[in-house]
């Protein structure tokens, strides 16, 4: 699947597949634009709620991806076991807020112990993650490529396991301390749960980026992406760096986790299964490896759904799925490195 | 492995299936030389999942009502045996389950007679398996099966598919969707009063046929239907296709399927983007009825749910066999069945006892007794749904046709008033 854009080919020819492919994305884009300008002309509020709603889900999918994006930035290794983090996150933040606490109603309590909850899951899906890799993935990391997905999978069905017995096989319904309603001008409505959700995923984002491009375990996580030998002898505990990014990587999950049983408010142990494949999704139309890549590709599947099932001139929630992966697949064939993603030659 | 050792292996492995499918050749009857037996009556509900408590009812109630009677039919003893067609992965009846419990049934050379299944797609796996079982026809009575299909003509191909055999087998005791569907488009006409409205459906076989009857009736009752179209159970929400239904500004919403399929977040993300059911009425067939989970949501209030039976508020009013179970339950468990199917389930037992008491104790006898003749008739001051009850010969439907209108208000199903069926 490598592009190989080696000087051996002849020039003309790469001209011309890069035409191409420019071309072939102008259209693809174009198609998108004509279908949503239609929309927006028929029925503008709708075109607006369908957008709120598509970005809120946006904001889910990319929180965690970024788990998705992280993890095989620094190993490469596709962890399958992530999206069902997130749905023992979500199982554990009902636990924590509802069960234990009690906190039904949005009042100033609530948002306490909302954020009290948040740091909970954090700390609880970032130390199961911290102890997948320290048991199962660790010891792989030499191996061929194809033990540590498999390990992964098998990761995956244990925690669903775990949550199939936590959570039982029904889909539980859950109170929300988030304040309901709305507020703005007449049909263009913002819902205060969008607000909660930006609120609580924006400040994540910049701290994860800090955290990245200035502290010195980020840097000493960079250094081990690049090339985990090199930074070894450049004295890096590899180690420690590679539990520290999945710590991170769980967290993340732990946050999405909490804002998916607050604002949708329904946990079942499946919900990983589809959300992670959608999140996993989200980190490869972004480019698999770069963080802000994972963002937008969580929030275009997002709004891409949401706009399908919600406008006039949509497909319907039938085939939600179909036009995502529909779109996924003409971006592989044009750009396979995703939309942010570099060019690489020898990985996947 | 060697040429030989494939032959062995294909050998081995076909007499294993062949030997899975037979069943024995006289097909559950006992050794009669004692002048009866003890006979195996399968009961087929899924009991996990969202439908567990309603089927816990169900197989408490007949059990109940078996130790009341002596667990006697004719010179017969009876007894139950419980298959569960769930799986706790899918938290709702599954298909090859319910394949398997067909062969199982088949298989289990005690049993002569099936009590199920709640879901009408389940019961058109197992109607057809049971059917051409070499023993018998082997009988299947329902207590909750809806769907028309399943006994008279209603998709292509419908109802021959399900008895392959050329002679019916299947029976049930309750009403069907094309009533039921007809019942909740008449209700919203005529009480609500509503002039348009949009109706989902889960993609399954029951909610699909109670949309097409529930749709069909509407357009005769003068309402508008905006569109059917199936919500996706897989989903994480329905806040978006709520979104573009708001756009045609319904006054009823109509969910035509099961609640195991995510209906919970459903019926919220209605309530979220449509408003309370006060403001866009929330109508439901009876795939919603009989969920604690969904009565006891803040966003089910207010929502109007037909039901293709009589419920137990009725039946204690008007006393007889059936109150005086209910008595019996509520003594023994502390509360009331946890859904009005329960007595349906007794009733489809009383209808299998009858045939079981007639027959020689065959499968072949007993299913005869039900599909010739005048067949099955149980007396009013028996029949534990008050009234008395004929199963057609020919068809294997029923002859007593209630509708019940029920409101969830205070996390309860109310009954609220009985719709005539036309």
């Amino acid at each position: 699947m490598a592009a190989t854009a080696t000087s051996v080919a002849v020039p003309a020819a790469i001209d011309r597949k890069a035409v191409i492919q420019r071309y072939a994305t102008y259209v693809i884009l174009l198609g998108l634009v004509v279908w949503l300008s239609a929309n927006l002309i028929n029925s503008p509020s709708q075109f607006f709620s369908a957008g709120m709603v598509g970005l809120n889900l946006g904001m889910l999918y990319a929180l965690i991806a970024l788990g998705y994006t992280l993890v095989y930035g620094i190993i490469e290794l596709i962890n399958f076991a992530h999206g069902d983090l997130f749905m023992l996150g979500a199982l554990f933040s009902g636990f924590l807020l509802t069960t234990v606490m009690g906190q039904e109603h949005s009042d100033f309590l609530g948002i306490v112990l909302l954020l009290v909850t948040i740091v909970g899951t954090m700390l609880f899906c970032g130390g199961i993650n911290v102890t997948l890799e320290f048991v199962a993935y660790r010891r792989l990391r030499r191996a061929p490529k194809l033990a540590p997905l498999i390990t992964a999978v098998g990761m995956s069905f244990v925690l669903q396991f775990i949550g199939l017995k936590w959570n039982g096989s029904t889909p539980k319904q859950w109170p929300s301390v988030l304040p309901e309603g709305s507020f703005g001008i007449g049909d263009f409505q913002v819902d205060y749960s969008l607000l909660a959700v930006i609120g609580v995923t924006v400040p994540v984002l910049l701290l994860l980026r800090w955290v990245i491009t200035s502290t010195r375990q980020g840097k000493a996580m960079r250094a081990v992406a690049q090339d985990q030998d090199a930074a070894r002898l450049m004295g890096v505990n590899v180690n420690r760096t590679i539990s520290f990014t999945f710590l991170i990587g769980g967290a993340l999950a732990g946050t999405a986790g909490v804002m998916y049983q607050q604002v949708v408010g329904t946990t079942a142990y499946n919900l990983g299964y589809q959300l992670g494949l959608i999140a996993f999704v989200s980190a490869v139309l972004g480019g698999i490896g770069n963080i802000s890549g994972a963002v937008l590709g969580g929030i275009l599947i997002g709004l891409i759904q949401g706009f399908n099932d919600g406008l006039p001139y949509g497909f319907g929630q039938k085939w939600s799925q179909s036009v995502v992966f529909a779109i996924l697949i003409l971006l592989m064939v044009f750009k396979p490195e995703g939309l942010l993603g570099r060019p690489t030659t020898e990985k996947v | 492995m060697s040429r030989s050792a494939k032959i062995f292996a294909t050998v081995a492995v076909t007499g294993l299936a062949l030997s899975a499918c037979g069943g024995n050749a006289s097909g559950g009857a006992p050794d009669s030389s004692s002048g009866g037996g003890t006979l195996v009556i399968g009961v087929d509900l899924p009991l996990q999942g969202a439908s567990k408590d309603a089927s816990e009812a169900t197989v408490n109630a007949m059990q109940l009502y078996l130790d009341q009677t002596g667990s006697k039919a004719g010179k017969y003893k009876v007894k139950l045996k419980v298959y569960d067609d769930s799986t706790a992965a899918k938290g709702a009846w599954d298909d090859a389950t319910c394949a398997k419990n067909a062969q199982d049934h088949v298989g289990n050379t005690e049993e002569v007679a099936v009590m199920g299944t709640y879901n009408s797609g389940c019961a058109q796996i197992i109607a057809p398996v049971l059917n051409q079982d070499p023993s018998g026809p082997m009988l299947m009575v329902s207590h909750a099966n809806t769907n028309p299909g399943l006994t008279k003509a209603w998709e292509p191909g419908e109802p021959e598919k399900y008895f392959p055999s050329g002679s019916r087998s299947y029976a049930r005791v309750i009403a069907t969707d094309d009533y039921q569907g007809a019942a909740g488009a008449q209700f919203a006409a005529k009480d609500l009063g509503v002039k348009n409205c949009y109706v989902l459906n889960d993609n399954q076989t029951y909610g699909q046929g109670v949309g097409k009857a529930f749709e069909d009736e509407a357009k005769k009752q003068g309402i508008k239907v905006l569109g059917n179209q199936a919500w996706d159970a897989k989903q994480p929400n329905y806040t978006a296709l709520f979104t573009s239904i708001k756009a045609s500004k319904p006054e009823c919403v109509y969910l035509a399927g099961i609640f195991d399929n995510n209906g919970g977040q459903l019926v919220k993300d209605k309530v979220k983007v449509l408003g309370d059911n006060s403001k866009v009425k929330l109508l439901a067939p009876d795939g919603f009825s009989g969920y604690p989970e969904f009565d006891g949501l803040a966003q089910a209030q207010g929502a109007y749910l037909t039901f293709a039976g009589l419920t137990a508020t009725t039946l204690r009013e008007e006393g007889g066999p059936g109150a005086d179970l209910l008595d019996a339950y509520k003594k023994k468990y502390g509360e009331d069945p946890a859904t009005s199917y329960a007595l349906y389930g007794v009733e489809a037992l009383q209808v299998i006892l009858q045939a079981i008491e007639k027959s020689d104790g065959t499968r072949k006898s007993i299913t005869e007794q039900v599909f010739s003749g005048s067949g099955i008739s149980i007396p009013a001051d028996k029949s534990v749904v008050g009234k008395k009850l004929d199963i057609d010969p020919k068809t294997g439907d029923v002859s007593v046709l209630d509708i019940s209108v029920l409101q969830v208000t205070d996390k309860e199903e109310k009954f609220l008033k009985p719709w005539p069926v036309s």
